[in-house]
């Protein structure tokens, strides 16, 4: 049987035998199934949701939260057939290789293998969030004809590049769901199970396997699934949600022997106005301030700390765009015209601009998600959140935006201000890019992590994960075209594993 | 052919009353700051009159003394040392070169309200503050 199946409509008690199970229909597990279809393995796609946004399944994600102010749980994603992708931004940038790397000065950092390890697979991953040709770092030679990047005296800050998905002939990201649809109906070996909600993860009688999967749907049908493989992609929420949930064989839930699922919950922090870039000529390429398209590419320049001067100074990954053009008050007026007079340059036709970061967070085992008494419709322990900032990462933040004001004193272009300073400062300006990420850490020591480098839970011969809640550091570019290239090396595995 | 039209001394006195009005107003127009700008007095102004404004440097001078050199704010050795060393550096270096060769350096950075300035300005400013 293949094609989309709606779970209310399997008879109830049903056990269905298959290859792999995919649990969830985000951007990881569609990638995943696309990634499948040429290969006579047989898989099934569980989703939660339908085709489109319901509330009484996105209910099921609600839960408590404390801490550092964040989204509502159930705001923060979306339950249904593409997942958070039906409201990303689109914005894509493969990660770094610092950004895999152990970094001394960062606890808890470092990925087991390097970045060329999923680097073969960002070209697919590009294809599939349909960001166009793989330009990034490239960006000042593709749209040479906009104009020079600013001249930046030598330093540690460079410009560096965003680039976005696009759905066809259309301006919106690429919504999983609706992109991918039909091309998922169309594979042979595929069954889609939509308001398919798994409940229980349950082990074999020695924990060292997946035995068979729990679903129920919420007009109250309960059906088992037996895989062979099972593939945990429903967003790093979730994900540890459902190992913790299935306590009935190991009792701290699966893969927690060692206390780390659900912990080092992570996001990108993007504080907003966090600086003040004013430019002394007025001279600005545009794609600094919009996203420029230029043969199929959508790009938009941003700053960040290069490789070099983030080990040499200590500091998180950030990347930080130009947003609007903005007034600047009595004092900003005179430090302008006083510098730039002092260096005999005419600022008369200054602009200044609102700048916004995206920040990586150094990891952090307090900051996590855990099980609550609650339960929601299905039975399912709520989750609750414990948001933590350390203003650490926001003082390495502002050292990297510091030198890009001197940078651009030394090329006597411009200058800067450093609009937030104290704890209050930043939380006054605090939002979140909701990347959820690291609760299902990767590291090859299963006392470190809770999946090894072939994203495998430590210990459960069948058990993987796919999606950023692998992610044991996290860098500052957006998750999904990187958990997308991730997927398919996982893709790559399992087909290893059926050969 | 007309005569020419006699010009006499009274005529003249107006004509040059109004020529010397309107210089002042096109200067009001476009020089007008300049005109007006509040120059530096006291023991700091050979300083502090390099710099174009002199009044919006101090500005930036308080803005300094607020933030990272707080300690500075009533410290009369630290300006005679603060200025003696800038007398010294600007005898042979424009402030435009000063600043330059500050910009090299991360540490030579000093903030004003959270602008990012070069030291030589940020002293320069301070002692603007002080002179107005």
């Amino acid at each position: 049987m293949s094609g989309f199946l709606d779970a209310r409509t399997i008879p109830a008690g049903t056990s269905i035998e298959t290859d792999i199970a995919i649990i969830g229909g985000g951007p990881a597990g569609i990638s995943l199934a696309l990634a499948l279809a040429a290969t006579p393995i047989r898989v099934v796609l569980l989703e939660s949701g339908g085709m489109n946004f319901d509330r009484k399944t996105q209910d099921l994600y609600a839960g408590p939260k404390s801490g550092y102010p964040y989204l509502k749980l159930d705001a923060s994603r979306l339950r249904y057939l593409g997942g958070s992708s039906n409201h990303w931004g689109g914005w894509c940038r493969p990660l770094s290789e610092i950004d895999f790397e152990t970094r001394d000065w960062m606890p808890h950092s470092g990925w087991p293998f390097p970045r060329k390890e999923i680097e073969p697979y960002f070209k697919r991953a590009q294809s599939l969030v349909e960001a166009g040709p793989l330009v990034y770092d490239h960006g000042a030679k593709w749209l040479k004809a906009y104009g020079a990047p600013l001249a930046l005296g030598e330093g540690g800050v460079y410009t560096s590049w965003f680039q976005f998905s696009k759905t066809r002939d259309s301006v919106l990201p690429t919504y999983f769901g609706h992109r991918y649809g039909d091309d998922l109906k169309r594979i042979a070996h595929l069954s889609v199970y939509t308001h398919a909600n798994v409940t229980g993860l349950q082990l074999t009688p020695d924990a060292a396997k997946l035995d068979r999967l729990d679903v129920a749907t919420l007009s109250g049908n309960k059906f088992t699934i037996k895989p062979k493989i099972v593939v945990l992609a429903t967003g790093a929420m979730e994900n540890a949600r459902l190992l913790l949930a299935s306590n009935d064989v190991a009792t701290a839930g699966i893969g927690n022997g060692n206390d780390l699922v659900g912990r080092f919950f992570a996001d990108h922090a993007i504080p907003r106005d966090c600086a003040t870039m004013v430019v002394f000529n007025g001279q600005f390429a545009s794609y600094y301030i919009t996203n420029t398209t230029e043969r199929g590419a959508i790009l938009r320049a941003a700053f960040s700390p290069t490789e070099t001067y983030q080990r040499e100074k200590k500091l998180v990954a950030s990347l930080t765009t130009v947003e609007n053009e903005v007034k600047l008050d009595e004092l900003g007026q005179a430090a302008v015209a006083t510098t730039a007079s002092a260096f005999g340059i005419d600022a008369s036709n200054a602009k200044a601009f609102s700048m916004g970061c995206g920040l990586e967070l150094t990891p952090n085992p307090e900051r996590r998600v855990l099980l609550t008494d609650e339960r929601d419709a299905l039975g399912m322990p709520r989750l609750s959140l414990r948001m933590r900032a350390s203003d650490g990462d926001f003082l390495q933040y502002r050292e990297t935006m510091k030198e890009l004001g001197r940078q651009l004193l030394a090329a006597r272009i411009g200058m800067i201000r450093l609009n937030q300073k104290t704890h209050g400062d930043w939380l006054s300006v605090m939002d979140w890019g909701n990347h959820h990420m690291g609760t299902t850490r990767m590291s090859a020591d299963p006392k470190l992590g809770v999946v090894d480098a072939n994203s495998q839970i430590h210990g459960v011969g069948n058990l993987y994960v796919a999606g950023s809640s692998v992610f044991p550091t996290y860098g500052a570019s957006n998750p999904t075209m990187n958990l997308v290239a991730l997927t398919l090396r996982l893709a790559t595995h399992l087909r290893k594993v059926f050969a | 052919m007309s005569p020419p039209p006699k010009i006499t001394r009274r005529g003249m006195t107006i004509g040059g009353a109004v020529a010397i009005g309107a210089a002042l107003v096109a200067g009001g127009i476009f020089e007008g700051p300049r005109l007006f700008k509040r120059r530096a007095r006291g023991r700091y102004a050979d300083l502090v009159n390099r710099l174009e404004n002199p009044e919006q440097a101090a500005l930036v001078g308080r803005a300094v003394l607020d933030g990272a050199y707080q300690g500075f704010r009533d410290d009369p050795p630290f300006e005679e040392e603060a200025s003696s060393d800038l007398r010294e550096r600007l005898a042979e270096n424009s402030i435009s070169q000063l600043m330059s060769s500050d910009s090299e350096m991360i540490s030579h950075m000093v903030e004003a309200d959270g602008w990012v300035i070069p030291v030589v300005l940020a002293e320069l400013s301070i002692l603007a503050a002080k002179s107005i």
